[in-house]
């Protein structure tokens, strides 16, 4: 229908470096209409937001809205363009300004109507439209459950309270088309309960929705049709029931996403290994005394614990995984561990208490950390990347000792080091940063989803490089969405939840039933896992800090 | 002609001082985001140090070592304290950059307390020796300007590239997560930038002051001018300050030479707005990509 | 008891009160009047509570620029300039109300150009850039004899007659009023869809950008009304002064104009009229350190920058927060 306001992405690419974060993706959304948009961590459903919001210029494609039958191209215009014609995005996280009251916060989103600026003036005629507009906002928070919390600063409202009042933001701007960055992240089930029946309801009022979301649950509930992407490509697009039970899709994702979020999960069925690396020979029977031993470690957020008492152990050339849904604290405790994150509880690094202590001193004393990708300094060349990192560490060895066992485990990145780091492709800006971690010397090496952003393709030499990492007597802690890489690298793993432990064991005995445990806070149908720890009531987690990804 | 050459040589030498005016400030705006308004005052106070320690008795070197140390404690105090409140939380970087404003004033005042708020000039240890050009003599201490900084500004590229302190500086001034990521102790390198920009503050100070009399209340338009060479450049690149400051020097010698003191005093100023607003870039700044969200 | 507190009310710091935004030009008004009438403060006393009347008008738009669309500028002793010239310049032929007028306009213009050429440059090159305009400015004044006449300046400037009062009482009269009107547009504007509209744009500007805010315009009308308020302050002080000279307008007095609202608390709505007092009086308060009283005051400057970001603010908050949990046991 040509009379319906519809906004629609044709043949939309952008590149950051050699990142190809969107590389040709088609998407249409019309009003009444929602779309889901799913993929896994680094698929490019954020950046694919942001072109379709304006926050980022496409390299190639375009952006065009239909309204009342006229069309306006919109790649390359500001975001602001795309404000005035009804389109209005919620950001992830939520974006309000904390000194301002929630009622104007949402005031902020009421369209203003020509000559709104003469209010600034404060004359007499000011006062009705003020009231207007007063009342707008108003009722928009009392549509999210939200009148009673008008008046308070947005800074002192819960996480989920933030959520809704920029719900109720867009709400109140009399948005055609929606544009939703996982609005379900990090919220409690009332909260979710609350913003799904939102957008169904704005949805069934004619309001176009764009779905960005984690939990398929969710997609399925809302969605009438879901695009799913993989390395900034479509990978399947049509009607929700059917797409996502392509074979395509399923065998992309098993293992990911369906563990995930909890699709079908089928309990009798392993997860298979998304790469062929031979399974890791079982502990031994008399276990070693761990390299690394952290114990009930915990990470605020403001007043929110986004991590609530975390033990973990790892013995030398040993590996332990860290699984769990989207928001769970996994990164946060990797980075608890390195004290990149103010943390209490205790950490000790091969007897040492590294706890209190600074990120470079714990380097110092062999604790490895790799970010995700893209942190390493682009602007220094491979050699010099690799020298700050043994600069940070124990120095133990000497650089060119150093660099030669680098040559020895991968030798792609030794034949690069006078290149800048910039330069490198994704996959040999992650051995990089492996490397950068192993030239310090390291005794354990925490890495934070090192697959994120990384062709599939290259997933395997990864993995490879991690065993051989092993093999050196290094202790690895991986956090990692991809469970055919965690199953292959790792002998232990951990199961986090809404930011406490809830399964732990050895890798061979995470099965289907655990997997629902951890991902799905469902009980499955069979029995628990070796040690299934009390799950925890579920808490609105924060969100984890993961805006670098995808 | 002659003269045009005597107004260059002339512009070339005070160019230079406002080159490491520049390029102290790029030092530290790269390793830290801060725009330091005192910068000014390091150079005034290197230069008033060494003006009382040749007053003193001494000799040239003497003054020089004098100045050196001062400054480079002054660099060290100033950066501890300006790092101390970036280790527990953010900080809004336009609080700080007020943060130095408050310390040019400072310095300024206690400068002017001790020193005396008279201009004061430094004998040069070239003192009556002249180049020849045409029939007009340049003072031989325009060419000792342009070595000096030259050789300042082959020390502090030296140091940034070939020594391990200024490999983790490299990487602070590139991104600071990075950096910390990599384990780079960042406050640490922020109090090295602080006394880098303090120690070519100083030396620059110590140089103009026998070609310009130097008063406290100076601080202020080196300052400006040292941001004008810096903003040329973009504000990040050392050798772009290092050119912007010779191109202001010059044409500030040739707009006093030949028309009137008055433009020669809004050369800097003119310069500086003309490229914020033509080439908000700088003139050789590689145009970086624009950060998103 | 109140230590059950219903979870439905939250603790009163929390709740932003609706503000009655006649509230603070009646209090400084009342203040003002009290001053004159009942406290009869002695000339040394009064011009200083005058200055410090005349710089928390400027300080006002100052607050705008700073607290609310988050621009730092160094320059505006220039608008300053152009407010105390215009008065030194046409009080007396043209009258006041004109003199007055002319200063606004053409540091309003000034603003409006010097904004949309500067203000898509990121902060620090904005900073910078202001600097620049601040020392262009002070170069005109001191060789454009013709108009300003170079370094002596200009006497004989007159000022306003208000209420049947002469002299200091007559321009401190002025400014109070004046300072109560600026302080009805600030809140008038903090309401606004403008005055929002520059909050959000300073907090987070994609997410304002996404809101459908120009950011960029928002912020050249911020600095025009830091211009349009700098004026009308350097009017008041050139009264004061009997007259316009360059000193009065140098970038010291561009970095007290900037101070002001950081001391007192970025964005808050008394921290021109808090910071003002703490700028411009206590240094006069000071004179027993004698020449150490602007190295004190620099010194003060930079802690607090550094270590007190909220200004005095942060701490009348703290102190609120205290008494109030002290209250609930």
């Amino acid at each position: 229908m040509a009379d319906r306001t519809t906004l629609s992405a044709r043949g939309l690419a952008v590149a950051f470096g050699a990142l190809r974060a969107v590389d040709g993706v088609d998407v249409e959304v019309a009003e009444g209409q929602c779309v889901g948009v799913v993929g896994a961590n680094g698929a490019g459903k954020s950046t694919l937001l942001n072109l379709l919001s304006g926050a980022v210029r496409p390299d190639a494609g375009t952006v065009t809205v239909v309204e009342n039958g006229r069309s306006h191209r919109l790649d390359g215009a500001p975001g602001r363009a795309r404000a005035r014609l009804g389109i209005v995005r919620m950001f992830q996280t939520a974006r309000l300004v904390p000194d301002l009251s929630a009622r104007e916060n949402v005031e902020l989103g009421v369209p203003a109507p020509r000559g709104a600026w003469l209010e600034a003036l404060g004359l007499p005629t000011s006062r009705r439209r003020a009231d207007a507009r007063r009342r707008a906002a108003e009722d928009a928070l009392a549509r999210v459950g939200l009148a009673d919390r008008a008046g308070i600063a947005a800074g002192e409202l819960s996480l989920g309270q933030q959520r809704l009042v920029e719900m109720a933001r867009s709400l109140a701007s009399g948005a055609r088309i929606l544009l939703l960055d996982e609005p379900f992240s990090g919220l409690s089930r009332t909260a979710r309960e609350v913003v799904a029946s939102l957008i169904a309801s704005l949805r069934d009022e004619g309001v176009g929705v764009l779905l960005v979301e984690h939990d398929l649950a969710q997609v399925r509930l809302l969605a009438d049709r879901v695009v799913v992407l993989d390395a900034g490509r479509v990978l399947a697009a049509g009607p929700v029931e059917e797409t996502l039970a392509d074979p395509e899709v399923v065998r992309r994702y098993i293992g990911d996403i369906e563990l995930e979020i909890g699709g079908g999960l089928d309990d009798a069925r392993p997860a298979p290994p998304v790469v062929a690396v031979p399974v890791p020979a079982p502990l031994d029977p008399a276990p070693r005394p761990p390299v690394l031993q952290v114990r009930d470690l915990r990470v605020f957020y403001g007043a929110v614990p986004a991590v609530d008492g975390v033990d973990l152990a790892v013995a030398a050339g040993d590996g332990l995984g860290i699984v769990g849904p989207n928001g769970a604290g996994k990164s946060t405790v990797l980075r608890g561990v390195a004290g990149l994150l103010t943390a209490t509880g205790s950490v000790r690094l091969a007897g040492e208490r590294l706890d209190g202590t600074a990120t470079p001193h714990r380097f110092r004393h062999g604790l490895g950390f790799v970010p995700q990708t893209l942190t390493a300094v682009v602007d220094l060349s491979v050699e010099e990347n690799l020298r700050l990192g043994w600069l940070a560490g124990s120095r133990a060895q000497s650089f060119a000792e150093a660099m030669e066992r680098v040559g020895d485990l991968f030798g792609e990145i030794a034949g690069r080091r006078k290149d800048p780091a910039g330069a490198l492709s994704g996959g040999q800006r992650q051995m990089l940063a492996i490397a950068r971690a192993l030239v310090a010397g390291p005794r354990v090496v925490l890495l934070d989803e090192p697959t994120a952003g990384l062709a599939p393709v290259l997933v395997a030499p990864f993995a490879d490089a991690l065993t051989r990492l092993r093999a050196d007597g290094v202790a690895v802690v991986v956090v990692e969405h991809n469970l055919g890489l965690v199953r292959a690298t790792c002998s232990t793993i951990l199961g986090l939840r809404a930011g406490a432990p809830v399964w732990s064991g050895p890798t061979e005995r995470f099965d289907g039933a655990a997997a629902h445990e951890v991902f799905l806070a469902a009980t499955a149908p069979a029995r628990t896992g070796p040690s299934p720890i009390e799950p925890s009531p579920i808490e609105p987690s924060p969100i984890e800090e993961e805006h670098l990804s995808s | 002609m002659t003269q045009a050459a005597y107004f260059v040589v002339i512009g070339l030498g005070v160019g230079s001082v406002y080159a490491l005016s520049g390029l102290g400030i790029v030092t530290l705006f790269a390793g830290s985001g801060l725009a330091n308004f005192a910068q000014g005052d390091f150079m005034v106070l290197g230069a008033l140090v060494a003006v009382n320690v040749v007053g003193a008795g001494f000799g040239y070197l003497p003054a020089l070592a004098a100045a050196v140390v001062v400054v480079a404690a002054a660099g060290l105090v100033l950066g501890g304290l300006f790092t101390l409140p970036m280790r527990h939380r953010r900080v809004d970087v336009d609080v700080v950059i007020i943060g130095t404003l408050g310390v040019a004033t400072t310095m300024t005042t206690l400068s002017g307390i001790w020193f005396g708020r008279q201009p004061q000039r430094l004998d040069s240890p070239l003192a009556g020796s002249f180049i020849p050009i045409g029939d007009l003599q340049v003072p031989a201490h325009y060419a000792l300007l342009l070595v000096g900084a030259a050789l300042v500004f082959g020390v502090v590229h030296w140091f940034h590239r070939h020594t391990d302190i200024g490999l983790q500086l490299r990487a602070v001034a590139s991104s600071v997560p990075a950096a910390r990521d990599a384990g780079v102790r960042v406050g640490r390198m922020l109090v090295v930038a602080w006394t880098i920009a303090a120690l070519v503050g100083g030396v620059a100070g110590v140089l103009v002051a026998s070609v310009v009399p130097i008063a406290p209340e100076a601080a202020l338009p080196l300052g400006v001018n040292g941001f004008a060479a810096a903003i040329i450049g973009g504000l990040a690149s050392p050798a772009g300050a290092v050119v912007g400051g010779l191109l202001i020097g010059v044409a500030e010698a040739l707009a006093g030479g030949y028309l009137n003191d008055t433009l020669r005093q809004a050369v800097a100023p003119v310069v500086l707005l003309a490229v914020l607003i033509l080439r908000p870039g700088g003139l050789l700044g590689r145009s970086r990509t624009v950060r998103v969200a | 008891m109140t230590a059950v507190a219903s979870p439905a009310r939250p603790a009163p710091s929390v709740r932003t009160t609706r503000h009655w935004r006649w509230t603070q030009p009646a209090i400084v008004l009342l203040v003002g009047a009290a001053v004159l009438l009942v406290v009869r403060p002695g000339p040394f006393d009064l011009r200083v509570l005058t200055l410090v009347a005349a710089y928390a008008i400027a300080a006002v738009g100052f607050n705008v620029l700073v607290g609310f669309a988050g621009v730092v500028s160094i320059g505006n002793s220039l608008f300053l300039a152009a407010g105390g010239y215009a008065w030194a310049i046409l009080a007396v032929p043209r009258g006041p109300l004109v003199a007055l007028l002319a200063g606004v306009v053409v540091a309003g213009v000034i603003a409006v150009l010097a904004g949309l050429a500067l203000l898509r440059l990121r902060a620090y090159y904005f900073a910078v850039g202001t600097l620049a305009l601040g020392a262009l400015g002070t170069v005109v004044m001191r060789n454009w004899t013709s108009v300003t006449n170079g370094d002596a300046g200009i006497t004989g400037a007159g000022y306003l007659k208000l209420f049947g009062l002469t002299g200091v009482s007559s321009i401190f009269a002025a400014a109070v009023v004046l300072l109560a009107v600026f302080l009805y547009l600030q809140e008038a504007l903090r309401t606004s869809p403008l005055g929002l509209a520059m909050i959000v744009g300073r907090f987070d500007p994609p997410a304002a950008d996404a809101l459908g805010v120009n950011v960029s315009r928002t912020r050249v009308a911020a600095f025009v009304l830091s211009a349009v308020s700098a004026a009308v302050g350097g009017a008041l002080v050139a009264q004061l002064a009997g007259g316009a000279f360059p000193d009065q307008f140098s970038t010291t007095a561009a970095i007290s104009l900037l101070v002001i609202p950081i001391i007192g608390g970025r964005g808050w709505r008394w921290a021109p009229v808090v910071g003002a007092v703490v700028v411009i009086a206590a240094p006069e308060y000071l004179r027993f350190l004698d020449e150490y009283r602007l190295a004190v005051y620099g010194v003060l400057v930079t802690l607090v920058a550094l270590f007190l970001p909220g200004g005095i603010h942060q701490l009348v908050r703290g102190l609120v927060a205290w008494v109030g949990r002290r209250r609930h046991g």
